[in-house]
C-alpha cells in the first residue's frame, strides 16, 4: 500500500535543471528551478530569483520567467546560440511585503553554468565497485583516451550508466570502465578530436555528483 | 467595552434628514439609513503604492440593513503595476440588544487576481469568507461617541504565502468620535485582528457632515506590522500607512 502511494504520489524534489556543467542543452530548452511550493499561477515572478548571463558576450540574458505548476521557468527571448556558454544564478527574492512570497529554498540557492551543444567533456569521476565512473556534461559513447593518474589506456570498452530523477525532463548518461582507480585520482579524457577534459576521482556514486550539480534535495 | 455602549442603531427607518452613523476604518456604520459611500485607501511609504478605490451601498429595509461592497485596486508587482477587482462583500445586518447590531459579512471572489492587500486581505486577496460581527455606538455626553466591534469568522484563500488556505480570524476594535460642532467631528479608532497581516493598528479621521452627505480624510498607522509581527519575513521598521479618503451619501 504504501509503496502503491509512493508511486502514484511520489514525493517532490528539488532541483534546478540543467545541471551545473551540461552540454546537452537545447536552443530551446528552458531553464527550470523545480520548486514544493504554492504561487498563483500567471502572478509576476520576482526579477532576482533567476539570472542569466552569456558567457562569451557579456550582459544579462532577456527572457522571461513564469511560474509554471510548482516550478520556476525562464525562456529566453531569443534561443540560445548554438555553441554558447552562459551562466545562472538562482536566488531567494527580496521579500515582498503586499504580495505572495515566492519562497526558495537555500539548497537550490547557487550559481551554474551550461554550454548548448559543443563536444562533451569530463566533470565527474567516482570509483563505484571495481569500475571507475565518469559523468560527461553530454552524451558520450566511447572513450578514446584515458588517463588515471599519468597512466594511459586507450579505446576502453565501457557500460553506459543511466542517470535519471524523477520529475527532469531529459537523463544524463554516464559511463563505467573495469579500471583501478582511487580517490583522488587525476582522471584525464581524450575525445576523437583530442579535446581534453579532466576531473578528480571523488568520494561517493556518480549519482550522488549528478544530483549535487542539479542542487538535489528533498523538501 | 461593548458593555458600555448604548443606543444607537435605530430600530425603525430614520429620517432623512438623521445624522450619518459614526464609523471609522474597521468599524462599519450602525444605524442610518440608506446610502452609498466611495472610498480610496492608499498605502503609502517604503512599501506602499496599494491602492483600493471602493464601492459600498448600503440599503435600509425595515429594520434589516444589507451592505455590499466592490474595491477595486491597483498595486505594485515585480514587474510593473497591476490592477483588478477585489471581493465582493455582502453583509446583513440586524439590530441586537441596546445600540447594537449583530451582522454576518461574507465575502467572494469575482474572478479577480488582486493578491495584495490595503489592510484587511479579505478585501483584495481572491478567498472565501465570512464573519459573524457585533457593532455598536454609545452617545456621551460632549459630543462623544464610543464604537466598538467584536468579530470572529472562517476564512479559504489559495493557500499562497503569506496568507493561510484556511484560516480563523478574531477580532475587536474600538473607537472614540469627537463631533466639534454640528458638522465636523474627530475619531480616533484602535483595532486587533489575528490572523491578520497587521495585527495592531490605529487609525485617526477627520469628517465634514453637510445636508446628507460626508466627506472624510484620514490615516491608518500598522503598528503591529513596523514592529514585525506581519507574515512577510521582512524586518520591523516604519515603512508604511494607509491614507483614506471617503464621500458618502445618505437618503
Amino acid at each position: 500500500m504504501v509503496l502503491w502511494l509512493l508511486a502514484c504520489n511520489p514525493p517532490p524534489q528539488l532541483f534546478v535543471e540543467p545541471f551545473d556543467g551540461s552540454s546537452a542543452v537545447a536552443i530551446t530548452d528552458p531553464l527550470t528551478v523545480h520548486l514544493d511550493t504554492r504561487y498563483p499561477e500567471g502572478e509576476p515572478v520576482p526579477d532576482d530569483v533567476l539570472t542569466v548571463v552569456d558567457l562569451d558576450g557579456g550582459g544579462f540574458v532577456e527572457g522571461t520567467t513564469t511560474f509554471l505548476d510548482s516550478d520556476v521557468v525562464f525562456e529566453p527571448t531569443s534561443p540560445w546560440s548554438l555553441g554558447g556558454r552562459y551562466g545562472w544564478a538562482v536566488a531567494q527574492p527580496l521579500p515582498s511585503t503586499r504580495g505572495p512570497l515566492l519562497q526558495v529554498p537555500p539548497e537550490l540557492v547557487g550559481e551554474s553554468s551550461f554550454r548548448v551543444g559543443g563536444a562533451p567533456e569530463l566533470l565527474d569521476a567516482a570509483v563505484e565497485g571495481d569500475a571507475l565512473c565518469l559523468l560527461f556534461s553530454g552524451p558520450v559513447d566511447t572513450l578514446p583516451q584515458l588517463e588515471i593518474d599519468g597512466e594511459a589506456f586507450a579505446e576502453l570498452e565501457s557500460e553506459p550508466h543511466l542517470l535519471r530523477l524523477p520529475g527532469a525532463s531529459s537523463d544524463a548518461h554516464g559511463r563505467c570502465v573495469e579500471l583501478p582507480a582511487r580517490l583522488g585520482d587525476l582522471v584525464r579524457y581524450t575525445d576523437a578530436q583530442g579535446e581534453t577534459s579532466a576531473a578528480t576521482v571523488a568520494e561517493g556514486t556518480l549519482t550522488d555528483a549528478w544530483k549535487a550539480r542539479h542542487r538535489w534535495s528533498l523538501p | 467595552m461593548i458593555g458600555l455602549l448604548g443606543p444607537a442603531y435605530a430600530a425603525s427607518p430614520p429620517p432623512v434628514d438623521e445624522p450619518l452613523p459614526r464609523e471609522g476604518f474597521v468599524l462599519e456604520p450602525v444605524g442610518g439609513g440608506s446610502g452609498v459611500q466611495l472610498s480610496t485607501s492608499s498605502v503609502v511609504g517604503g512599501d506602499g503604492a496599494t491602492t483600493a478605490i471602493g464601492t459600498r451601498g448600503r440599503a435600509r429595509l425595515g429594520d434589516v440593513v444589507l451592505a455590499v461592497s466592490v474595491p477595486f485596486a491597483t498595486w505594485r508587482t515585480p514587474v510593473g503595476r497591476d490592477t483588478g477587482l477585489g471581493n465582493l462583500s455582502i453583509g446583513g445586518w440586524l439590530p441586537a440588544g441596546e445600540g447594537g447590531a449583530i451582522g454576518v459579512v461574507g465575502h467572494v471572489p469575482l474572478g479577480g487576481r488582486a493578491y495584495t492587500w490595503v489592510n484587511e486581505v479579505e478585501e483584495l486577496w481572491p478567498g472565501t469568507g465570512m464573519e459573524l460581527v457585533y457593532r455598536a455606538n454609545r452617545e456621551l455626553d460632549g459630543g462623544l461617541t464610543l464604537l466598538g466591534r467584536l468579530s470572529g469568522g472562517l476564512h479559504t484563500s489559495g493557500g499562497y504565502e503569506p496568507v493561510p488556505g484556511l484560516y480563523a480570524k478574531v477580532g475587536a476594535a474600538g473607537g472614540v468620535d469627537l463631533a466639534l460642532g454640528e458638522h465636523v467631528g474627530l475619531l480616533g479608532e484602535g483595532s486587533f485582528a489575528w490572523w491578520d497581516t497587521s495585527p495592531l493598528d490605529v487609525a485617526a479621521l477627520v469628517r465634514a457632515d453637510v445636508e446628507g452627505f460626508r466627506v472624510r480624510g484620514g490615516i491608518l498607522l500598522p503598528l503591529g506590522s513596523w514592529v514585525g509581527a506581519q507574515p512577510a519575513p521582512v524586518p520591523a521598521g516604519v515603512r508604511e500607512a494607509t491614507v483614506r479618503f471617503d464621500l458618502c451619501a445618505q437618503w
